[in-house]
């Protein structure tokens, strides 16, 4: 497996994307591609990168594994090998249930959970297949809610909560319409209009929200909803993804 | 149709400049140009799908939970793009909801419509994907 490293823009991209159909990756401020078979010419010639040969397995080396957050929590699904982290989550998802990890928004959202002394209730609204939920509780927090509208990610969410040994209260709702369960530290990983429904909804029992699932044009509006909440930390992607704490 | 228009809507031009991508290209009845291709992208990587010469290229980026869509223009277009709503979830649920779909004006002389299919393989850690344009003049609707 060869590797191409390059630097370059938008405009080089217009040139180079059509002769390279695998694509291309960012790694840092670099672009990498990687090809089975040589790369043309024409490629090296109009990106000027350098080439290496990589194992043909890198990318399940690289990605077998799961993720380590903060050093303290790793989450995998549980075909991946053992992480080590002194918090091991392991979960599964199904169908079109969110939340495996692998996603930087729940990884930015365990970020800044582990930033907060664990002590008080935590609801995960939007919990997908329970991921959050189910940190929460190993780091310590109790006690843990999480709704999904998806009645397959409940499911799904309801093994992760067995299969990890912890107490978490996982039910079908739609944020919708339905009420809006609170709790000490609210995690949202929602799109705009579920935040727009849970700032309404948010009263003195809470204290931090940890808020995400939105991109960096969207958050001065998401967080203008949160009324007496300040931004206490904030994370981002270089892809838009944006992960605040608000706390009041 | 003027010779501008013959130029961008011409699928030999399609075919050739999109030929490492693999895309495929016809001229369409009313005299549009459909193209269409076909690939399995890695998780993470960004990849053209469709190549419209002089009007836009589409990447896409799969990740395990999350497409994203890279409208790039090609040209001095001022373009106005639309997602079908219903759409969007369909990456994730191919079960659900229907194919994404984009709707693509250009200036107000061409209008592209793109239609991706995907099936995620999560044990190859990547995405097949299905896309196709047709692309007309807006003329001729």
């Amino acid at each position: 497996m060869y590797r191409l490293t390059f630097r370059g823009d938008e405009d080089l991209l217009d040139a180079v994307l059509p002769l390279l159909p695998g694509g291309v990756r960012e790694d840092e401020d670099a672009l990498v591609a990687y090809s089975g078979a040589p790369f043309s010419d024409a490629v090296l010639a109009l990106t000027g990168g350098a080439v290496d040969e990589v194992p043909a397995d890198w990318k399940q080396r690289k990605m077998s594994a799961g993720v380590v957050i903060g050093g303290v929590v790793g989450i995998r699904s549980p075909f991946d090998r053992e992480s080590g982290a002194p918090i091991e989550v392991v979960v599964e998802r199904r169908g079109s249930a969110f939340g495996s990890g692998s996603h930087p928004t729940t990884q930015m959202c365990v970020a800044l959970l582990l930033e907060l002394e664990p002590g008080g209730s935590v609801a995960d609204l939007g919990c997908g297949v329970g991921t959050l939920a189910i940190v929460a509780a190993k780091l310590g927090w109790a006690p843990v809610v999480g709704v999904d509208r998806v009645p397959v990610a409940i499911e799904v969410a309801r093994e992760n909560v067995e299969r990890n040994g912890v107490d978490v209260d996982v039910a079908v709702s739609d944020l919708a319409v339905d009420d809006i369960p609170l709790a000490n530290v609210l995690l949202v990983n929602a799109p705009p209009p579920v935040h727009e429904r849970v700032a309404a909804a948010v009263d003195d029992r809470v204290r931090h929200v940890i808020v995400s699932g939105i991109v960096a044009e969207e958050m001065e509006d998401v967080v203008r909803r949160y009324t007496g909440f300040k931004i206490a930390k904030a994370l981002g992607t270089e892809d838009e993804w944006i992960a605040l704490r608000l706390s009041c | 149709m003027d010779r501008a228009a013959a130029e961008l809507l011409s699928a030999d031009r399609a075919v050739s400049e999109g030929a490492a991508l693999g895309q495929l290209a016809c001229a369409l009845p009313d005299g549009g140009l459909l193209i269409t291709a076909s690939r399995l992208v890695e998780f993470g990587a960004r990849a053209a799908i469709l190549l419209a010469p002089g009007l836009f290229r589409l990447d896409l980026t799969p990740q395990e939970e999350t497409l994203g869509l890279y409208p790039r223009i090609l040209g001095p277009w001022e373009v106005d793009w639309r997602a079908a709503e219903e759409s969007w979830d369909g990456y994730r649920d191919a079960s659900g909801p229907a194919p994404i779909e984009l709707h693509g004006t250009f200036g107000d002389q061409y209008t592209a419509w793109i239609h991706v299919l995907s099936f995620t393989e999560r044990d190859a850690l990547a995405t097949h994907f299905v896309a196709k344009a047709e692309i007309r003049v807006v003329t001729e609707r």
